[in-house]
């Protein structure tokens, strides 16, 4: 057995094999196999909230402690030259447990992120279930929308909603550029993908913008506040 | 399913992989070319010091003591005989040729010349030692690194310093610093702080070389006629010969006598400036390794931020004018402790701030400063701020013994 075909068994098969479910489920008792696809995409969402949440919380520690090496790096790079930089700004790296590759391997989002949508990719790539089906005012899940006039309607909507993403998730002008062009890079590379793919993309992204959007509320609203609905549910039980 | 119906749904991998995967996606990419390039720079690094250090033979040693420059032999020679007298061994390296002009060292200590630089630095990267002793600051951060057979890595000071203007990460990976005075054992706690690094031994140990300093000033005695004025500035850019010129010596020599003393640093530095300063005319030039010499004999000091003028005040109580230009601190140690010198508010008194716009005033300066001059205060300050003076050498020999029998 090769190492690729072996990851695939450890890590893909059994991934897979929770999606055949989940998304079989949906579409057995869905009305439509597009309102399978949301849910199916709704309920991969709400499974990994917790896993998402966690590592949320364990990257914003790490881009906190990461963003106070940037600025010690730039001071470094501002006052010294060649060597004696190099040497101060090594050990600014050190003095951060930093290193470009543990900083990448580190990251447990992405790893998970990118497994998680190799799998949906492998499954919902094979599914026989899309062909020719039609939803809303798509005629084929398995062809591009068409519906604004003949331009495909669902990129544009998965566009929108990415770019107003990438403005609520950061505040840096630096990674809001970075967001916004990697949404346009996406539309794209998808603008022509079938209606199918798109549907639970855009359903995906809608559910991570929702995220953003109640983490946003949950964050801003005073304790005192929540305390007064907390006590006024209460009563009203 | 058609082939047309399958090579439509299957899009492109990337089709699932959201801009944030995105993004981490180019991350990886960056990550690995900066991790490329890092190994590589390391491996060029490592390969220079293999290089460097074929055919050296490492020495197994007790106490190893590591000489930089000659200019600091004055401070370590007091330790050393102290050492000897306790029966400890002691290995001297130095990165440059004690020739008979040099002090003898005592018959027990065994002295290994090492070359300067890289291939010197190579050398100690591999050394054996319980305790390794020295002047140089950043152990750890340029090419002096610690060795894993060297059990404990000491800083001994070669002047009386707060950790402000010293360069990064000067004294955070030794294992103990010997302090000079209660200042820079505050910074260098506060310094921890603000990186959180482990606390490291500080030792109330003081300045050895005040020990040599205080009995050589016994033994000469300043002018009586015109006062001297010694002007002895600090290197560098932050020195008043780089910000003001030499000019300020010939304003000085118009009405007292003038021992001029670059520091050693410039004459590496900035070889310019150091013939520009050697070639004033109408004073003395002092460049003997050590100033006691031109301190002695001088009845005022005009400094920089020198460590010479805690030495000329603390150990001849004779007054200093600062000529307090408040240089850019940069990227030194300072940056991040913030505020102003703490032992240049303790030390106003004597040690008496100029402002660069008085420059062109010094000799009025020079005379209110001689005027308002008192002993008993230098006496009073000295005595809050620096270690066991007089006797620090033997303070530094004993704590050495301990770290010896628990390194």
């Amino acid at each position: 057995m090769s190492i690729v075909a072996f990851v695939e068994a450890l890590l893909l098969e059994p991934l897979v094999a929770i999606l055949r479910n989940a998304f079989g489920y949906w579409l057995v008792r869905a009305p439509t196999p597009g309102v399978a696809l949301i849910a199916f995409s709704l309920i991969i969402n709400l499974v990994l909230v917790p896993v998402y949440r966690e590592m949320e919380r364990a990257e914003a520690a790490q881009s906190e402690r990461w963003s106070k090496m940037r600025a010690e790096v730039a001071r470094m790079r501002k006052y010294f030259r060649g060597r004696e930089r190099y040497f101060y700004i090594r050990t600014v790296h050190r003095h951060y447990r930093y290193s470009p590759a543990l900083a990448v391997v580190g990251s447990g989002s992405i790893i998970l992120q990118m497994v998680v949508f190799f799998a949906a990719y492998r499954y919902l790539s094979s599914q026989p279930e899309l062909i020719g089906v039609p939803f809303g005012s798509i005629r084929s899940l398995s062809e591009p929308d068409g519906l604004l006039w003949g331009l495909n309607l669902l990129p544009l909507v998965m566009t929108a909603l990415n770019v107003a993403a990438a403005f609520l998730r950061s505040a840096e002008r630096r990674q809001r550029i970075q967001a916004c062009l990697l949404a346009a890079v996406f539309l794209v590379l998808l603008y022509g993908s079938p209606a199918g793919l798109l549907v639970y993309w855009t359903t995906n992204n809608a559910v991570a913008l929702l995220r953003i959007i109640g983490k946003r509320l949950w964050e801003r609203a005073s304790p005192v506040l929540w305390r007064t609905w907390l006590t006024q549910l209460a009563r009203l039980e | 399913m058609n082939d047309p119906a399958r090579a439509a749904l299957v899009a492109p991998l990337i089709a699932y992989i959201d801009p944030g995967t995105g993004s981490a996606l180019l991350y990886v990419i960056s990550g690995l070319v900066a991790s490329i390039y890092f190994a590589a720079r390391s491996l060029y690094l490592r390969l220079r010091e293999v290089a460097a250090r074929r055919g050296g033979r490492l020495e197994k040693c007790v106490v190893a003591i590591h000489g930089e420059d000659p200019r600091y032999e004055i401070t370590f020679l007091p330790v050393i005989r102290c050492l000897v007298e306790r029966g400890i061994d002691v290995t001297y390296f130095t990165m440059y040729e004690r020739g008979d002009s040099f002090e003898p060292l005592p018959s027990e200590v065994k002295h290994r010349n090492i070359p300067p630089g890289l291939v010197g630095y190579a050398y100690l990267n591999n050394l054996e030692a319980v305790v390794l002793v020295t002047t140089t600051p950043q152990l750890d951060v340029m090419t002096f690194r610690r060795s894993r057979r060297v059990k404990h890595y000491c800083h001994i000071p070669h002047a009386l310093g707060e950790s402000r203007y010293v360069r990064p990460y000067a004294y955070d990976f030794f294992d103990s610093v010997m302090c000079c005075g209660r200042v820079l054992e505050q910074n260098i706690r506060r310094m921890e702080e603000i990186r959180q690094l482990p606390k490291k031994r500080l030792l109330a140990t003081g300045i050895p070389h005040y020990d040599v300093l205080l009995r050589e000033r016994g033994s000469r005695s300043a002018s009586s006629e015109r006062p001297t004025v010694l002007v002895a500035p600090s290197w560098g850019p932050m020195s008043i010969f780089e910000v003001f010129g030499t000019s300020l010596v010939r304003t000085i020599a118009r009405h007292y006598d003038v021992v001029v003393r670059p520091h050693p640093q410039m004459k590496v530095s900035q070889p310019e400036l150091y013939a520009e300063v050697l070639g004033i005319e109408g004073v003395a030039v002092d460049t003997g390794r050590t100033p006691l010499a031109a301190m002695a004999r001088a009845d005022v000091l005009v400094s920089d931020i020198s460590g010479i003028m805690h030495e000329f005040a603390f150990v001849h109580e004779k007054p200093v004018l600062l000529i307090d230009h408040g240089g850019e601190i940069g990227g030194l140690e300072g940056h991040l402790l913030g505020g102003d010198s703490d032992l240049k508010r303790l030390c106003r008194d004597f040690i008496i701030p100029v402002p660069p716009s008085e420059v062109d005033q010094l000799p009025e300066h020079i005379a209110a400063a001689l005027r308002q001059h008192s002993t008993e205060r230098i006496a009073k300050t000295r005595e809050d701020l620096v270690y066991n003076f007089g006797g620090a050498a033997l303070v530094a020999a004993r704590q050495l013994e301990e770290l010896v029998s628990c390194p």
